[in-house]
């Protein structure tokens, strides 16, 4: 119960994710997300002043609105005890900068709180971008559960079976199309 | 406890029915929901109609069936809150009711072309995913170990463990919890099951509308017949919906088209790859099969279901049903709104007051009303405004103009040239049904008449005042001869009525040929049938105005009128316009 207990806590904090984080004007939405990166850095790595990477990074921000936003989001997760700790500074980093824009290519912002499903990938994927593995969760079982939530390998395997259903849709549509008209034409107008 | 071999059926009802209260008011503690019939045997259960699982629900009575025999085998006997939480979700929640019953597997339907037939089947493990989930997640019940018992005893399928997947993901459990054949696990199932808990956790409160979308889901698992049949052996022992409805009454509000049902027949896997399928075109592909094209449905503004469909659904609902009772529940449903009140005929009558007992005299009354007699007989001493009395009258219920609807005999052509109203939507039976409905409405009788001759009719007794007995004839088909039967006119009216009738046939220009057979004067017929009718007659052809100007001409000289319709539809204009047209100028 505890491991469940671990996750739900985290579950639970990015849910809770104030509305300001993703309701923030677009003329504005850049120099934000970078305000919120230096103050979250700052408050888990108290000497990142020195780290020139991350201040070439965010010189260099600059994504989409979606990425912005999502960026927010993981900035208010991250603030959070659990991450008080300067071995995770690359893992936050990387999650921040490389992995997130790529996932928010495919999601939205929102849907990262709203949908369950979203939410506990967005928290498998900054804790794996940090190996940090939820309590009593072997890395195995950790890998396949996110394999199995993840939204870049569910678009996929669905682009790779769509095809060949949409097919076999329309041939058993058709089939019963011509079905339909037999039967009508029986006792059809002279 | 161990269920499965230490405690008998009686020991299990008694505990059963103690947690028949937990079970309650896990929902409400003020649920209203009558205790179950516990049957200690599988054959007592059987006699109940529960065959396959332990348990079932009954929409038509309320009911719910545990088989407690087979819950002592499957070794479920503590489980009892969560198994009876879940039948009462039955009840309360999905399905509910019949109605919801028959709108989600209408829904359903939309998205397994095809393969219409296993739309109950779907719809029960879609409740199942969406009361569990309630009772887990919500209710703090463990739902999961009533799988993990049962699951040890069937076969698993792709399709069981597509469910049991889901069930994972709802749940946050680990890969195998509860779908246990580690070998079926893959990659498509995986996909699929994700979307499938995102489903059950959206559609949640709308249940109804996800039912299109979780079909679709379904349906490559439901093609592979095999697979089918292994999910269908997995799954007998959970399936406690299917039979639902049967044994229900008339379900109504099921012939128009279910807009709402056809934009949700949707698969989620186009949806989450994003819908490269302009919306439009891929509705009229799903739905093309039930009938219904770029244009609409079929039957007046092209919103209603196919007869054939509307009888398959209704009858997947509750396969007791009458399919008369349906062909007939479906042209009245259509006709309802077209429905007016009929003409009458304007005779004058006579009103006149009449006595209706006594009331206290009071001293505000003016004195000529007391009754004296009356007042003398309540008590011999008068006492103004306690012993007097008054004399109340009423009147007649007679007014002095009385209404009386005129009767009305309806001919329909039913030859080879006519389609059979079971099968494909039939504007002539319509019109008959709004004209029909419409007399019996306003107290007039209906005769009705199917003809196709040479060769067979079918005719109510006479003029009829039953809906049923008129609508089982007019949704009747016969399919032989090539016209409205002349002859048949001479049943009602080979001698004056006494009371007057309008006459309607509705036929085709063959109509003519029948009119000139040479076995008998069918003209003289015509003629004297509308003669002694009373009322006016009406032909109503479908032709054209410059067919057959002579025999039009005779007719209209014997004083019949000619309605032509070139275009089926325009016969419900005419049934509509009727009444207006032919008793209006009678008054």
């Amino acid at each position: 119960m505890k491991k469940q207990k671990e996750l739900f806590a985290l579950l639970h904090h990015l849910k809770n994710c104030p509305s300001d984080f993703l309701d923030v004007k677009e003329n504005l939405s850049k120099m934000i997300t970078k305000a919120l990166i230096a103050d979250l850095f700052r408050k888990l790595f108290n000497d990142f002043e020195d780290d020139k990477d991350l201040k070439a990074l965010l010189s260099q921000l600059n994504v989409s609105e979606n990425e912005y936003r999502a960026i927010r989001v993981a900035t208010w997760f991250f603030d959070q005890p659990l991450f008080h700790d300067n071995n995770l500074q690359d893992g936050i980093t990387s999650f921040l900068f490389e992995r997130l824009p790529l996932l928010s290519k495919h999601v939205k912002a929102e849907t990262w709180l709203d949908d369950e499903d979203r939410t506990e990938e967005f928290v498998r994927e900054a804790l794996r971008s940090c190996h940090v593995l939820i309590d009593g969760e072997s890395e195995d079982e950790a890998q396949d559960r996110l394999d199995a939530l993840s939204t870049i390998k569910r678009l996929k395997i669905l682009e790779e079976t769509n095809a060949p259903l949409l097919r076999m849709k329309a041939i058993r549509q058709a089939m019963a199309e011509k079905k339909a008209r037999e039967a009508a034409n029986v006792y059809g107008r002279e | 406890m161990d269920g499965k071999i230490n405690v008998s059926t009686e020991t299990l009802r008694s505990q059963w029915r103690e947690a028949w209260i937990s079970a309650r008011s896990v929902w409400s503690a003020f649920l209203m929901l009558r205790e179950p019939v516990w049957c200690l045997t599988s054959e007592a259960a059987r006699k109940e109609g529960l065959t396959g699982s332990f348990a079932m629900i009954r929409l038509t009575d309320h009911r719910i069936v545990i088989d407690l025999e087979k819950v002592k085998n499957y070794g479920v006997g503590d489980e009892a809150v969560q198994v009876l939480a879940h039948e009462i979700g039955h009840h309360i929640y999905t399905p509910a009711n019949l109605r919801d019953n028959a709108v989600l597997l209408g829904r359903i339907r939309w998205s397994l072309a095809d393969m219409e037939d296993k739309a109950a089947f779907v719809a029960n493990i879609y409740e199942d995913l969406i009361i569990n989930d309630i009772l887990h997640r919500s209710k703090d019940l463990d739902m999961a170990i009533v799988y993990q018992k049962i699951n040890k005893d069937v076969p698993f399928s792709p399709l069981w463990t597509l469910i049991m997947r889901t069930y994972e993901f709802l749940w946050k459990l680990k890969r195998g919890s509860l779908a246990t054949d580690l070998l079926l696990h893959n990659d498509k199932i995986d996909v699929d099951a994700s979307l499938m808990a995102s489903l059950v956790r959206s559609y949640a409160k709308r249940w109804i509308d996800g039912g299109g979308r979780f079909a679709a889901l379904m349906y490559p698992y439901l093609v592979e017949e095999e697979a089918f049949k292994k999910g269908m052996a997995s799954m007998a022992v959970y399936l406690d919906t299917e039979k639902a409805g049967e044994g229900g009454g008339m379900i109504s509000g099921l012939v128009e088209l279910d807009l709402e049902g056809i934009e949700g027949a949707i698969d989620p896997r186009t949806e989450a790859t994003g819908d490269k399928q302009p919306k439009n075109k891929k509705t009229i592909d799903i739905s093309a099969s039930f009938g219904k094209t770029d244009r609409g449905g079929t039957g007046p503004k092209q919103r209603y279901l196919q007869p054939g469909v509307y009888i398959d659904l209704l009858k997947q609902v509750n396969p007791n049903v009458d399919e008369q009772a349906l062909i007939n529940q479906y042209y009245r449903e259509i006709a309802s709104p077209h429905l007016i009140r009929f003409p009458v005929e304007v005779t004058k009558s006579t009103g006149i007051m009449i006595p209706e007992g006594t009331d206290v005299w009071e001293s505000g009354d003016a004195i000529e009303e007391i009754d004296w007699l009356e007042s003398a007989i309540a008590s011999p001493h008068i006492v103004p405004g306690y012993s007097t009395r008054k004399r109340l009258y009423g009147e007649d219920t007679d007014s002095d103009q009385s209404m009386k609807p005129l009767d009305v005999y309806i001919g329909i052509d039913c030859s080879g040239s006519m389609s059979n109203p079971r099968v494909s939507f039939s504007w002539p039976v319509l019109a008959a049904t709004v004209i029909g409905l419409s007399a019996l409405r306003a107290g007039a009788k209906v005769m009705g008449c199917l003809s196709g001759e040479p060769g067979s009719f079918m005719e109510t007794k006479g003029f009829v005042t039953k809906e049923v007995d008129l609508l089982t004839i007019l949704t009747s088909y016969l399919g032989t001869g090539y016209s409205y039967g002349i002859p048949r006119l001479n049943t009602p009216f080979h001698a004056p009525l006494k009371k007057k009738s309008h006459v309607v046939i509705v036929t085709d220009d063959d109509i003519f040929h029948m009119l000139n057979a040479k076995e008998a004067n069918h003209w003289a017929i015509a003629e004297t049938a509308l003669q002694h009718a009373g009322g006016t007659g009406t032909m109503v052809l479908h032709s054209r105005p410059d067919w057959n100007k002579p025999g039009v001409k005779l007719l209209r000289d014997m004083g019949w009128h000619i309605h032509y319709v070139t275009d089926e539809s325009s016969m419900l204009d005419f049934a509509r316009e009727f009444s207006k047209k032919n008793y209006h100028k009678r008054r």
